[in-house]
């Protein structure tokens, strides 16, 4: 198993889940969501014990879940308050309950111990909140691919030339060597192309004729959140490492969730300090994102499909490895710290 | 100043470095069948060599960087070093380090 359980995933979008039963799948866990009557979320797994009918298939009572096949009921932290026919309700009448954390229109779940499940370390940045900026939701796009090559290419910005000429990367960049640095749990890797025509997307938007110094500064916080923070300033600014407020400046958030071994969902969304009352830029952005982040599938899924085959060769490692390779040993890291814990049975929140 | 370099046949090279070089640098001066893949960055492992005694001791500690990609090279022994990660000095003139086998 390549997953690292003890960190906080994306479910969703807040707005997806609601008082419909709602199941979803990560880490090969199902798991069924669903609000109270009081609008708090509430994830546990999607399956009876009794016969193993999905959650998701039954009702909600209340704020509990009735299983569609005999009835048995369970209230939000997953233990058992109702079987039709019994008056007794055995200790072994639960089902897991997963924590959650809402926070900025994002729902997230926490798949390792309970106990450790700190919303302290919930992915968080000051932007959010700052009225200089504009947040904008995108999609749930779906990769049929591991999640650890997803998550290689987002520590690694030398393929934006390559993957995304029309949009976000262009031949300029193809050359310019990338910095690659290790902090803790994160790889930070980056890079300016100075002196350069602008790529597609800052064409389009940002308004700017001749040639520009562009940056990507790509941050992957281990294990699946990635803020690629990118932008352009016309070259006559000769702006500092420092001061890429005064660009046009993006943040496109990745979400990774590991849905199985060969499937990863890729909430991304953006944040922008420019045209704060469009409201149909962040939409006109999002098609660009699309474009380009279907271009990520295509490639990632079709080196998925070659991994389901022996490699006939060692494959060749190149300079910009850098930022995949630190990803990889972190990712090793946490899992091997995990690893004691991997043969105790998951913890159940509040059965005591 | 020199090194001498011991390829996978047994064959021996005499290579002249200048201070600051690296190790690959000089290695690669000559085909001795190191690929140093990633071009010098610890990125690969491909430039993977044993250093002999006393000149061993007298290189500075691997970095975190090295020992984790040394990690994932084959045939790791005493004197294992990744030689893009070796600056040259004085101190190692008549350095022997032997080249270490290549994998397919």
């Amino acid at each position: 198993m390549s997953f690292v359980r003890n960190a906080w995933y994306v479910a969703g979008w807040s707005a997806r889940f609601g008082r419909a039963l709602t199941p979803i799948t990560i880490m090969n866990e199902d798991i069924v969501i669903y609000r109270t009557e009081a609008g708090r979320a509430v994830a546990l797994t999607d399956e009876c014990p009794h016969k193993r009918l999905p959650l998701s298939m039954g009702r909600l009572k209340g704020d509990a879940v009735e299983c569609g096949y005999h009835g048995m009921t369970f209230g939000c932290d997953g233990r058992c308050v109702r079987i039709p026919g019994q008056s007794n309700l055995p200790s072994s009448a639960w089902v897991r309950s997963y924590p959650l954390h809402e926070a900025q229109g994002i729902l997230w779940i926490w798949m390792g111990e309970a106990e450790k499940a700190d919303p302290a370390l919930v992915f968080d940045m000051a932007e959010f909140e700052d009225p200089r900026w504009a947040v904008h939701y995108g999609d749930a796009l779906q990769l049929e691919s591991n999640y650890l090559p997803v998550a290689d290419n987002l520590c690694d910005p030398a393929h934006v030339s390559f993957v995304h000429p029309t949009t976000l990367g262009n031949a300029a960049s193809e050359d310019v060597p990338i910095d690659c640095r290790r902090e803790g749990r994160s790889v930070i890797t980056s890079r300016w192309i100075r002196n350069a025509p602008p790529v597609g997307f800052f064409r389009a938007f940002g308004n700017l004729q001749g040639n520009v110094d562009r940056w990507h500064y790509y941050y992957l916080h281990a294990p699946n959140v990635a803020v690629i923070d990118f932008g352009s300033a016309a070259t006559e600014e000769a702006l500092g490492e420092a001061e890429r407020d005064r660009g046009v400046r993006l943040f496109a958030l990745h979400f990774l969730t590991p849905v199985s071994e060969t499937r990863t969902i890729d909430h991304w969304m953006h944040l922008r300090n420019i045209g704060l009352d469009d409201a149909d830029l962040g939409e006109r952005m999002n098609e660009q994102f699309r474009l380009a982040f279907d271009e990520d599938k295509q490639i990632l899924e079709a080196i998925q499909e070659r991994e389901a085959r022996p490699p006939a060769r060692r494959g060749v490692k190149l300079a910009v490895d850098r930022g995949p390779n630190y990803l990889r040993r972190i990712i090793a890291e946490m899992i091997a710290e995990e690893a004691p814990q991997e043969e105790t049975k998951p913890s159940v929140q509040a059965m005591s | 100043m020199k090194v001498l370099a011991t390829d996978r046949e047994g064959g021996r090279h005499e290579l002249s470095f200048e201070e600051g070089d690296t190790l690959m640098e000089v290695l690669t001066s000559e085909d001795l069948g190191i690929r140093a893949e990633c071009g010098g960055c610890c990125a690969c492992a491909t430039c993977h060599v044993y250093v002999a005694s006393p000149w061993l001791e007298r290189l500075p500690a691997q970095s975190e960087d090295e020992e984790a990609m040394l990690d994932t090279a084959f045939e790791v022994a005493r004197g294992s070093r990744l030689s893009c990660q070796i600056s040259m000095t004085a101190e190692l003139d008549g350095m022997a380090v032997t080249v270490a086998p290549d994998w397919d």
